[in-house]
């Protein structure tokens, strides 16, 4: 629950909200067994969005982004993701994951191969690109995110911040439209956080469709223009920042803000 | 910061420099006072461990150290302890069974002028699994014998001709060809239908068809010249048996007088020991001689024996061909008009008595005649089939061009163990990793068949199995067919051992993060993809001691073919036993044979660490 101030200059010039939809979700509902987790969910991302979800813990929010890339099946309503509809068929499922990125709280890189392999492997495999041009795409990530001289070392040698620079640069291999972030920073010691800060900052600055579920407010004033307040699977307010955070309207948003703020 | 007197600004300047340990951390002396005397309990139990082993290698080495090398019988054994060093039958141990019989301990009754396919296979199998064992030192191409291996190695053990290997493996050619054609026009249901009908179509029928005539095709062509050496054979074998036994029968005599002459030498140093005083060296060494010559002797008498056994059989097996030759164009002739009589008979049939098998079946009050009718329909369908037996077996006989046949049956010792152990460790490592994923499916019917698989041959004891397979199988398969029973002990061996291995493997894939499914589904990595590229190497990576220690276990209960009849080891030492030379030494063959199998398992456990150590990826 740290809260960091960015202090760095942004450059807003390609953080243009086009009217493409990139995600529509509609009445979307899911419960795991009897426990109903989301609740009558309506979202609609426009391509160049980068929307922070906050809320506390068990509110959700988790849930409604992995039901994005369907790692969570919703039990009615429907998601469309790039036009695409997510049903039951695995050929829209793996073709959605594969324009849908995604970043983990605990980085999930594959230890048992290289970086670059790990960056590596969904191309290679997925979009069956050749080896020496996937290589070639992995390392201008990987020079990125800042790490392309730890390309030829395991996942385990590395420390949580680099770690998650990792993970995003293995997304971004992919070339994704959109990019998920599931408490990125969570798993972090504060000074690791704001590198991996930076490097969504600079994603955000080149015009990516960002959804992040994060704690890090200050993160969330500089780069979002949405933040959406989750409780009890359901979207309470959602507002752009400066709005959000000055003028939250309801009591439950008002109680969150002053904890997670520590006034 | 708290305002005390105590706080005094300090900075260190220069670090201080790393020095030497004192004595008592250093060496041989630190190890010991560490690892065996760091406390009075601790260096009570270092004394009487070193005290038990003292003990067990005091009582163990001489038993070694004295073992005889050279002679006939276990009673050699014994005369020649107590000749040369004045000891009771259990002062040392009698590896001369080792030396007289470490052939047959190896290969069982495998015919000894073809031990060479064997030893060939043994070395090749370590060509095949090298690049497997250590996929990165060596080049990929090599995984191309490594697939061709199994059908090379088969062929070479159990012989025939060149061209059954070939046939067997277009067989998975045309289930391949299948596959891609199934798959193209049904997806993955239509490719694996359509993959596996084509091979099995392929080796039920049209491999024998095509091996038949093939056999038919070459003895034909050298009918005559076989015809010819069959005929020389038995008129010069007899001759040569005569002049080996004549030869045996010299040799007999000599070795006769060289027995006479060691035991004289026996007795007499057995006297002068019960006299007290120790033989003299020249008798010590005219004794060793003696025992040196009569050891080669008794080979050569041996190797003359074997040759004559070998002519002998030549010409019992001329006989039997030379009478199939005449008795061919008859059964070929014979063939069409039993065929006719049968199909006549058949039509004879009221319906639905065409399916019977035997008299016993028919409905009651069915009429005599009928009765009678299906009785000669039965007898000339047999008539039938023998004779297409016959046929098919003689031609199979006169047109094998390659490697003779050798049955299952002269099979034995620690190469039927390495047989069926290799067999079974190759093919039971993808059986258990598709059990593991089975069980772990989503879909119910693959998911309870795995269950109910795993359950039901882990429940039995592998025995049970066994006896399954050399007898009750035998209900199971459609009438006529029957297949080799090392081949049905192989399968039952991987299917037991597959059922371990999928547990194990299930411990590792449970341990794996889920995470690392999500992270690989979140990459839009399909379910075999995500299986192969990330899955399974890292659960397989921590089932190795585990799969391991299946595998170790399964080598070593092929012993337990010996109870179906198998001349495993074990059986060996028994048959060896049963000869009268050899009867009561029992140690000297366990610890052989002990030490064949821990050297081969010792290997296992040491391959498997060293896999477990290459394969560490820093810390998580």
């Amino acid at each position: 629950m740290s809260e960091l101030a960015i202090e760095r200059q942004i450059d807003r010039s390609h953080m243009t909200i086009s009217d493409e939809v990139a995600i529509q979700i509609n009445n979307m509902n899911k419960w795991y067994g009897q426990f109903h987790v989301l609740r009558d969910i309506n979202l609609t991302v426009q391509r160049g969005e980068r929307i922070v979800i906050c809320g506390p813990s068990g509110s959700g929010k988790s849930t409604l982004i992995r039901c994005i890339n369907r790692l969570e099946e919703h039990q009615s309503g429907d998601i469309i993701v790039d036009g695409t509809e997510l049903t039951s068929d695995l050929k829209n499922i793996d073709k959605i994951r594969s324009e849908v990125g995604m970043c983990f709280q605990h980085f999930n890189l594959f230890p048992h191969l290289t970086i670059l392999e790990n960056c590596t492997l969904a191309p290679i495999w997925v979009r069956k690109v050749p080896r020496k041009e996937a290589e070639d795409i992995a390392m201008h990530y990987l020079e990125k995110v800042k790490i392309p001289d730890q390309a030829h070392k395991y996942p385990g040698m590395l420390s949580g911040g680099q770690q998650q620079r990792v993970a995003i640069a293995r997304s971004l291999c992919m070339k994704p439209r959109i990019m998920l972030f599931d408490e990125p920073t969570s798993a972090l010691d504060p000074e690791m956080i704001k590198e991996v800060l930076d490097t969504m900052i600079e994603l955000a600055e080149e015009g990516m469709t960002m959804l992040c579920v994060t704690h890090e407010m200050g993160f969330a004033q500089a780069v979002a223009n949405r933040v959406i307040f989750m409780d009890q699977g359901q979207i309470i307010e959602q507002n752009e920042p400066h709005a959000f955070f000055n003028d939250p309207q309801s009591d439950r948003t008002k109680l969150f803000l002053s904890q997670i703020l520590g006034h | 910061m708290t305002d005390n007197a105590q706080t005094v600004r300090y900075v260190r300047e220069t670090m201080i420099p790393p020095s030497e340990p004192p004595l008592t951390e250093q060496g041989a002396v630190k190890w010991m006072r560490e690892n065996l005397f760091s406390g009075w309990k601790n260096s009570l139990l270092s004394i009487l461990s070193i005290y038990v082993l003292a003990k067990l290698l005091i009582s163990m080495v001489p038993w070694f150290w004295n073992s005889v090398w050279t002679a006939g019988s276990l009673n050699e054994c014994r005369e020649t302890l107590a000749v040369l060093d004045g000891l009771n039958t259990h002062g040392g141990a009698c590896f001369a069974v080792i030396s007289d019989r470490w052939l047959q301990l190896l290969f069982g009754f495998y015919p000894a002028e073809s031990y060479w396919r064997p030893i060939l296979v043994f070395v090749l199998m370590f060509v095949a699994l090298a690049p497997i064992l250590f996929s990165a030192r060596l080049p990929k191409q090599m995984l191309w014998f490594s697939i061709l291996f199994p059908f090379i190695g088969t062929w070479l053990l159990w012989g025939g001709s060149f061209w059954l290997p070939v046939l067997v493996i277009i067989g998975f050619v045309v289930g391949a060809i299948g596959f891609a054609v199934g798959g193209r026009v049904a997806g993955t249901f239509g490719a694996l239908t359509l993959g596996v009908l084509g091979a099995a179509l392929w080796w039920m029928v049209a491999m024998p068809a095509a091996n038949n005539a093939l056999h038919k095709a070459v003895a034909l062509s050298r009918i005559d010249a076989t015809k010819a050496e069959l005929v020389e054979a038995l008129a010069t074998n007899p001759e040569q048996i005569k002049a080996i036994e004549a030869e045996q029968a010299t040799l007999q005599e000599q070795i006769n007088a060289m027995t006479a002459e060691k035991d004289a030498l026996v007795v007499e140093m057995l006297a002068a020991r019960e006299a007290g005083s120790e033989p003299s060296s020249e008798q010590k060494a005219a004794f060793e001689a003696i025992m040196d010559e009569l050891m080669v002797a008794r080979r050569q008498n041996t190797a003359l024996g074997f040759s004559a056994f070998k002519l002998q059989q030549q010409v019992s097996d001329a006989n039997g061909l030379l009478a199939n030759i005449q008795a061919l164009p008859q059964w070929e002739a014979d063939l069409p008009k039993a065929i006719a009589t049968a199909a006549e008979l058949d039509a004879a049939l009221p319906a639905g008595m065409h399916n019977l098998v035997s008299v016993n079946q028919v409905p009651a009050g069915t009429p005599a005649e009928v009765v009678d009718t299906l009785r000669a329909y039965l007898d000339a369908d047999t008539a039938v089939l023998n004779l297409q037996a016959n046929i098919e077996t003689a031609y199979e006989r006169l047109g094998v061009l390659g490697l003779t046949p050798v049955t299952s049956r002269d099979f034995g010792g620690f190469m039927l163990a390495m047989i069926i152990g290799v067999a079974g460790i190759v093919l039971s490592l993808p059986l258990g990793i598709l059990l593991a994923l089975a069980r772990q499916a989503n879909l119910p019917i693959v998911k309870g068949f795995a269950v109910a698989f795993i359950e039901i041959i882990r429940g039995v004891p592998l025995i049970v199995w066994l006896f399954t397979a050399s007898l009750l199988l035998n209900y199971f398969l459609p009438p006529r067919t029957s297949f080799d029973l090392v081949l049905r002990v192989v399968i039952m061996v991987t299917l037991f051992a597959a059922a371990y291995i999928a547990e194990v493997i299930r411990g590792g894939l449970a341990a794996l993060p889920k995470g690392q499914f999500e992270a690989a589904d979140s990459l839009g990595l399909d379910y075999w993809k995500s299986m192969r590229l990330i899955v399974l190497p890292q659960a397989l990576k921590i089932s190795i001691p585990g799969i391991v220690n299946t595998f170790i276990g399964l080598f070593k209960d092929t012993t337990l073919v010996g109870i179906i009849g198998l001349l495993d080891p074990l059986n060996l030492s028994n048959s060896i036993r049963a000869a009268a030379e050899w009867n009561g030494v029992y140690w000297e063959l366990f610890v052989f044979i002990g030490l064949l199998f821990f050297v081969s398992c010792f290997s296992m456990g040491r391959y498997s660490l060293w896999l477990e150590k290459k394969l560490q990826r820093g810390h998580r």
